[in-house]
């Protein structure tokens, strides 16, 4: 459930922001990708990539001109996540901007290249490219130095010191 | 496989559906959705293909056809060419049988006039039998001689209609009265099985040689004398008082298309004409 409502959050906020590809430097960043690289870095079940397909789908429903683009290509993020990430041991935010990075980049050319038959792809540059993967790697690397903080923990241990 | 195989496996049909789903929203310029010219693209070359075999399967359906038609029309055009063949053997045999008739009745010029001529239409030289057939309805006798361009060929040993079976000088029964033309030497000329003619009560004395010419005496009482029968052969003395003495019969027995049925034999014919 909790998981459920941030996942809306992300993707209401991805509206807000706009279309990846629209005019706007922000809208270059895939603000659920941190769904994507999340589960596999904190070990979560490995059911997660068919959650990616939900994902794709509420994606397209809110931010795509058609339904199918959004999800092959979230959930083409995905499946390469989960091939590259029991690759690697490190799980630090390191991790996560490196792992970001390479799910945007294949989120951004799976749906260009899913959008180019259907004569609905728009013109696909090195500028975009760039800065989407750069902006996306830094959100997922801010989300994992955040989760690497444990905040909550720390919380509770500021409040303890505190009581006593 | 492996279960992340399988995962991938249904991941990519998966993707195929979703794409073909995008391609069903999705319209072109001409209005009809993309999936609509995908399954075209798709289908285009099956229906290339298919129309192209069909073309090809009617074309030569239609060669096969018209290959039968030739063969049955070749087949048809050999059959005439064949039946023109033999009518224009059969007409070369008939001028044959002219000339042959021509030069018959040139060597004998005094019978022809009461000889009936008949055409040869089966012949059988190991039996000794030949039938032939008359040109008119006239009635021939039984014992009739019949000679061809050689010489004596044999009697008429039945008649029914326009056709008479004719015992050939060489059957193993027929027995002709011979003699050298000079009249020197007299024989019984008996057929044989060999197809040739062998003389008989020929004494040891007589003077007969390998060459010498036998011609009818008229002693039987069926064949008028004077008519050439045959040439001997070969002469052998054996243990018996006569000679051993074989002839060849004068007439070309295998090959001879036309006879003379000598119906009136009354007339004598010494008349025989050498001429060729």
């Amino acid at each position: 459930m909790k998981t459920t409502l941030l996942v809306t959050a992300a993707l209401v906020a991805q509206l807000a922001l706009g279309l990846p590809g629209t005019a706007g430097r922000l809208t270059t960043i895939l603000l659920p990708m941190v769904f994507v690289i999340g589960p596999p870095l904190l070990r979560e079940e490995r059911r997660w990539p068919h959650y990616a397909f939900a994902l794709g789908l509420a994606w397209d429903l809110l931010l795509e001109p058609v339904v199918g683009p959004g999800t092959i290509a979230w959930s083409a993020s995905a499946v390469a996540i989960s091939l590259v990430v029991p690759l690697v041991a490190d799980r630090s935010p390191r991790a996560w901007v490196v792992f970001g990075a390479l799910a945007a980049a294949c989120f951004i050319l799976v749906r260009h290249l899913t959008l180019l038959p259907l004569g609905l792809a728009a013109d696909l540059t090195w500028a975009y490219l760039l800065s989407s993967v750069v902006l996306t790697s830094l959100w997922c690397g801010l989300v994992g130095w955040l989760i690497a903080l444990d905040l909550p923990s720390r919380w509770r241990s500021h409040r303890a010191r505190k009581l006593r | 496989m492996t279960d992340r195989r399988i995962l991938l496996l249904r991941t990519a049909l998966l993707w195929i559906l979703l794409e073909l789903l995008a391609a069903a929203q999705v319209r072109s310029s001409s209005g009809d959705p993309v999936l609509w010219g995908w399954t075209r693209a798709a289908v285009a070359p099956l229906i290339w293909a298919g129309t192209t075999v069909g073309s090809s399967i009617a074309q030569i359906a239609t060669v096969v056809t018209r290959s039968a038609e030739l063969a049955s029309l070749n087949r048809q055009l050999e059959l005439e060419l064949e039946a023109a063949r033999t009518m224009r053997r059969i007409i070369d045999e008939d001028r044959a049988a002219q000339r042959e008739l021509g030069s018959l009745i040139a060597r004998l010029p005094e019978i022809s006039s009461t000889a009936v001529p008949a055409r040869t239409v089966f012949r059988d030289l190991e039996r000794g039998l030949m039938i032939v057939e008359l040109g008119g309805g006239r009635r021939i006798d039984r014992d009739s001689p019949a000679v061809a361009s050689g010489g004596v060929v044999g009697r008429v040993i039945r008649s029914e209609g326009r056709r008479c079976w004719i015992e050939l000088v060489t059957h193993p029964v027929a027995a002709i009265a011979v003699q050298t033309p000079d009249g020197r030497v007299q024989a019984l000329a008996v057929g044989s099985r060999a197809g040739e003619l062998e003389l008989q009560f020929v004494p040891r004395t007589a003077e007969l040689l390998r060459g010498d010419e036998l011609v009818t005496s008229g002693a039987d009482g069926i064949y008028p004398p004077g008519l050439p029968v045959g040439r001997v052969s070969s002469v052998r003395e054996s243990a018996e008082a006569f000679l051993d003495i074989r002839a060849e019969p004068a007439a070309d027995l295998a090959t001879n298309r036309v006879v003379l049925l000598l119906d009136d034999r009354t007339v004598a014919a010494p008349v025989w004409s050498q001429t060729r």
